[in-house]
């Protein structure tokens, strides 16, 4: 007598699945034709089918159809390696779009990509978009072809087509802005990655078209909060209808210019726009901003009640205007964050900050780095940091500030420091306890 | 209080370790902001310098600018006066020719220098660039590096601190917990204890006021009969009354009033009893607003554990797997086993088979098929084994001695299967008898069941009465045996009939049995047979719960046997036969050769057999045509030829 067994070594039957079991396999492998079987999934099954569902299914089934979870988080992983969720909100539905988005249009390629690709995903997305990280723009290609072909005339041509054919050039955000109703922040960057030996400066610079489209696309755009256009060549001349049109923008709050070359009538419009708007975040780091161009930053300041950071690193606004920025410190109490690194000031800067310091009650962090403060400037520094007991951070390096005098600054930063840790501790106990 | 006193110093901790984080934080950020502001100095610097070159070239463009300006000028002049002189001589317009292409010749000198010059330091700072640009890439990587350690450090540093602050936080919680639960088990305890006073109070109050109550009964009783007796009497007055026509009212006056007092009495004390009540009341009110108040508490905190609770039903589901798995191996194992077994013994018996024809067919010895089991080892798979078996087998080891009685088991074996046990229920003749019966049973069954139990609790039970003796006693086998306290009645019912079946099997020796006093007892020696029978069918009733513990005991299952059990399938044929083999093996083979060689011979035999009668053939023919042809002298000669062979 001989026993069979079945071909199957791992068969047995104690092994047969459960009904539900079945249920949801099935439900997962027909998702496609029943999206209505999903529905009315209780939301603990639903979160039990996901790690199921195939990854390969069409967008537009899962889009709208299943919830932020493992799903998603397959999704992402898949497709990218490093995954960190933290900066999307802990959603991995949202960063999935997001970065989704994100590539497409990185990878637009002007009058050559259909703009359908980005059509059809828009409704799809515009839910879950918060955020758009663009990182590069490409230009059409037929340009750089030409221009290889006959290289004597390269410079010619590319004078000629820079004033008619060149600006037509990068992706327009017009329809985009306007479809992503919960997008929150934009970061631009006119650039491409990876030019290779076909480097031209015209890749890296936003064109006049360019900033036409953008300004009839903030336009539309209602909840934008946070815009960032960095390395992108902005100069006086792009720089003011951009900002004009951001001027009675409803809750823009955080502008970030920076890497640019904007000069003095360019700083004139921001101070325009500081007056004007709400903005509480400001960085136009590494501009080309003078002397004039920091007095009207400073007169606007002044006269501010919203801004809390103000980003100056490398410019050259000079004593002079150094200056007028610590005067204006005296009648504002808002700021928080100044950063005033790299910026030929020297000791008659720090002489007028220290007596404005005395007194201001608001500022956190000052970077005074890269100035050339001397010695002089260093004792009026630690003479005010005495009297100044808000102050937790305060930046003095590379500025020829003696040893004595930076370790009294940095040791009153100390204490400031201390005591502010030991009220966050008290404040955090307190709310403790009332809960 | 205590629990502030104590948290002080975690407080102090904490400040402590955040501090610490902190200041490595600032350290450790210090490198990297170092470098960037390195980077921003650098970059002022190039400015500065680029600022100059800038200017230093403009100035040179401006000179150069000037100076070109002022030899066309020249040039112009020359040329206008040149012109303008139409008389001059053609030496002198020659002049100014050389003279014009010397200044021209300058010009474009100059401005070729220039261009060298610029040419020159761009090519300067391409090198310059490029040279940065490695420099800064070396950078990068240094920092990279360092960045990298730094990580690692800070996530070691990090740790630490984590753990730290965990198991600090755990045993706080811990012990805040124990607290809280103490703090509320006393709250809740006193409140049952108030109330219970409380209630005890009333209780009394509420006897107190019975009994007032009952006296005020027996007091208006009294006041009842009084004015029974003054009915009576009244109608005595009014016989009196007309005769004396006195006034016999005062008297039932005086009883009213005081009957009205009495009740304002009860009245108020009932008022106050109210007002007691309501007190209580509110005070029962106020403590279940304190215990709902720690309910939320509890609750919030029971929140937090969902969390692991889901995580603890995820775990179930994972162990139902796992069981269901082992089930499912525990039975597949066992089917292969049994099958390989199967297989293998079916060889063996092959084995021996061949080695029977082999002895038989070689040597002739007429050696009978040896069988298989003599010579195996009994199988070590027992796949399940309850309690009650092992008891069995413990029962067989005690009864082997006792020879006659293993008799009596062989002679009533047949029997016992077919006794078939009612489910029904005994059917009692005479239940007073019965009982008797039983108890006697019973105490039979302890006094021969003692080897079961041990002999400590044997020696702790001497003291006692016989009764409470056998109660333990039975007690304790039954546990052993496996049986059921509920299955003691059809135990002693199935004794009795048991005894009733040895009966009837022997015939004789009823009659006395029936005559004695012992009733229809069973005979003490007989009991171990048939409490064997009894639990052997008890044992097939309850194979369903054998079921389940077979699965685990299969798991468990004793695995040093099998070894052994394998090796004696394995040496089913003794060394020295198969030696035995492989000699025969070898003469057979040396005897296949010789063999192979003769028929070798014989074949070549036969060829030239063939070739010999061939030969003869030819010579018939030979002879034959000689005879035709040859003279008569030839013809002897071939008869002669012919006799020859």
């Amino acid at each position: 007598m001989r026993i069979i067994i079945a071909e199957d070594p791992n068969w047995s039957l104690d092994l047969v699945p459960s009904l539900s079991n079945l249920c949801q396999r099935c439900i997962a492998d027909t998702i496609e034709d029943h999206q209505h079987l999903f529905e009315k999934l209780t939301p603990q099954l639903k979160d039990s089918i996901q790690p199921r569902l195939s990854l390969s299914l069409p967008l537009h089934v899962t889009a709208n159809l299943v919830p932020d979870g493992v799903f998603w988080k397959r999704c992402c992983q898949q497709r990218w390696n490093i995954c960190d969720i933290s900066h999307y909100g802990h959603s991995w539905k949202r960063m999935f779009f997001e970065r989704h988005l994100e590539n497409l249009i990185e990878l637009f390629v002007p009058e050559e990509t259909e703009f359908k690709v980005i059509l059809d995903v828009l409704p799809l997305c515009k839910n879950y978009i918060k955020r758009l990280n663009i990182t590069q723009l490409l230009l059409p290609s037929r340009k750089f072809v030409k221009g290889r072909d006959d290289d004597q005339h390269e410079v010619v041509m590319l004078t000629n087509e820079e004033e008619d054919d060149m600006a037509a050039s990068h992706f327009d955000f017009g329809i985009v802005l306007t479809e992503l109703i919960h997008l929150e922040e934009f970061h631009l960057a006119y650039k491409i990655k990876q030019c290779g030996m076909n480097f031209e400066w015209s890749m890296f610079q936003i064109t006049d078209r360019d900033c036409r489209a953008l300004t009839t696309a903030f336009k539309a755009c209602k909840t934008l909060k946070v815009l960032r256009i960095r390395q992108s060549q902005i100069d006086d001349k792009k720089c003011r209808p951009l900002l004009r049109c951001l001027m009675d923008h409803p809750s823009l709050i955080e502008l970030d210019l920076s890497h640019n070359i904007i000069r003095d009538a360019g700083a004139r419009s921001v101070a325009e726009l500081l007056s004007k708007g709400q903005l509480e975040k400001l960085n136009i780091c590494n501009n080309e901003i003078d002397i004039h161009g920091a007095k009207a930053l400073a007169q606007a300041l002044s006269n501010n009640s919203t801004l809390q950071y103000l980003n100056l690193r490398l410019n050259q606004v000079k004593d002079e205007g150094g200056e007028a920025i610590a005067e204006a410190l005296q009648n504002n109490t808002t700021l928080r964050y100044l950063h005033l690194g790299g910026n030929d000031m020297t000791s008659i800067t720090a002489v007028v900050l220290s007596k404005v310091l005395q007194k201001n009650e608001t500022l956190k962090t000052l970077n005074l780095s890269c100035n050339n403060l001397g010695e002089i400037g260093g004792k009026a520094l630690a003479e005010a940091m005495v009297h100044n007991s808000t102050l937790t951070e305060c930046d003095i390096r590379q500025t020829d500030i003696d040893e004595t005098n930076s370790a009294s600054i940095n040791k009153a930063i100390w204490d400031n420091q201390c005591a502010d840790w030991d009220k966050e501790v008290q404040q955090r106990r307190k709310s403790t306890i009332y809960l | 209080m205590e629990g502030k006193e104590e948290s002080k110093p975690r407080e102090d901790q904490e400040r402590e370790s955040g501090q610490r984080i902190k200041l490595l934080q600032k350290d450790l950020s210090t490198l990297v902001t170092n470098t960037q502001i390195a980077c921003d100095a650098k970059m002022v610097l190039q400015r500065r310098l680029r600022a100059k070159a800038q200017a230093k070239r403009l100035a040179v463009l401006e000179n150069d600018s000037t100076s070109s300006q002022e030899k066309s000028d020249e040039i112009l002049k020359g040329k206008s006066e040149n012109f303008t002189n139409p008389k001059a001589i053609s030496e002198d317009l020659q002049k100014a020719l050389k003279k014009q292409q010397e200044l021209y010749s300058a010009i474009i000198h100059d401005k070729k220098a220039i261009i060298n010059d610029l040419l020159q330091a761009l090519k300067f700072q391409d090198d310059n660039y490029a040279s940065t640009l490695r420099k800064n890439t070396e950078e990068i990587n240094v920092m990279i590096a360092r960045m990298e350690d730094q990580i690692k450090l800070m996530t070691k540093v990090y740790r630490e601190e984590l753990a730290q602050i965990e198991s600090r936080h755990r045993q706080e919680i811990s012990i805040l917990l124990t607290k809280d639960k103490e703090e509320l088990d006393r709250e809740l305890k006193r409140l049952w204890d108030e109330e219970l006073e409380r209630l005890n109070e009333r209780k009394k109050k509420l006897e107190e006021y019975k009994r007032e109550v009952h006296e005020i009964g027996q007091e208006s009783n009294y006041v009842f009969n009084a004015l029974d007796y003054e009915r009576c009497s009244r109608i005595l007055a009014q016989e009196r009354q007309q005769k004396k026509n006195t006034n016999s009212n005062l008297p039932l006056k005086m009883k009213k009033h005081l009957y009205t007092e009495k009740q304002e009495v009860l009245l108020t004390t009932l008022k106050n009893i109210k007002g007691r009540i309501n007190r209580e009341a509110r005070e029962i009110e106020k403590l279940k607003n304190i215990y709902i108040d720690h309910q939320k508490k509890f609750a919030k905190q029971s929140i937090a554990l969902t969390d692991y609770t889901q995580h603890i039903e995820k775990h179930e589901r994972i162990k139902n797997q796992v069981r269901h798995f082992a089930a499912a191996d525990a039975r597949r194992f066992e089917e292969v086993w049994l099958m390989i077994e199967e297989e293998v013994k079916h060889l063996a018996q092959r084995a021996l088979a061949i080695d029977s024809v082999i002895s038989q067919q070689l040597y002739g010895s007429p050696e009978s098929q040896t069988d298989l089991n003599l010579l195996l080892l009994s199988s070590p798979f027992r796949p399940w084994k309850t309690r009650t078996e092992i008891v069995q087998t413990e029962l067989q080891l005690v009864e082997s001695p006792a020879e006659s009685h293993v008799e009596n088991l062989d002679t009533t074996g047949s029997t016992e299967e077919e006794l078939v046990f009612t489910d029904s229920g005994p059917e009692w003749e005479d239940e007073k008898l019965n009982e008797e019966m039983q108890d006697e049973l019973r105490e039979l069954l302890c006094n021969e069941m003692d080897f079961l139990m041990e002999a400590k609790i044997l020696k702790l039970l001497a003291p006692l009465v016989t009764e409470e003796q056998t109660g333990v006693k039975l007690g304790s086998i039954l546990y052993t045996l496996g049986i059921d306290e509920k299955d003691l009645p059809k135990l002693t019912d199935f004794l009795v009939r048991y005894k009733d079946q040895q009966n009837e099997l022997t015939g004789e020796s009823h009659r006395a049995s029936v005559t004695s006093t012992s009733l229809d007892l069973i005979h003490p020696n007989h009991v171990l047979c048939a409490l064997k029978s009894f639990l052997e069918q008890q044992s097939f009733r309850s194979s369903s719960a054998q079921e389940l513990s077979r699965l685990w005991l299969a798991h468990a299952r004793d695995s040093s046997k099998d070894a052994a059990y394998w090796n004696s399938l394995g040496n089913i044929i003794p060394e020295e036969r198969v030696k035995l083999w492989d000699s025969t093996l070898r003469t057979l083979k040396q005897y296949h050769t010789v063999l192979t060689d003769i028929s070798e011979l014989i074949k070549e035999q036969e060829c030239l057999k063939k070739g010999n009668t061939g030969l003869r053939l030819k010579i018939d023919s030979m002879s034959v045509s000689v005879y035709h042809t040859s003279p008569p002298g030839g013809n002897v000669c071939f008869s002669l030829f012919l006799a020859l062979p």
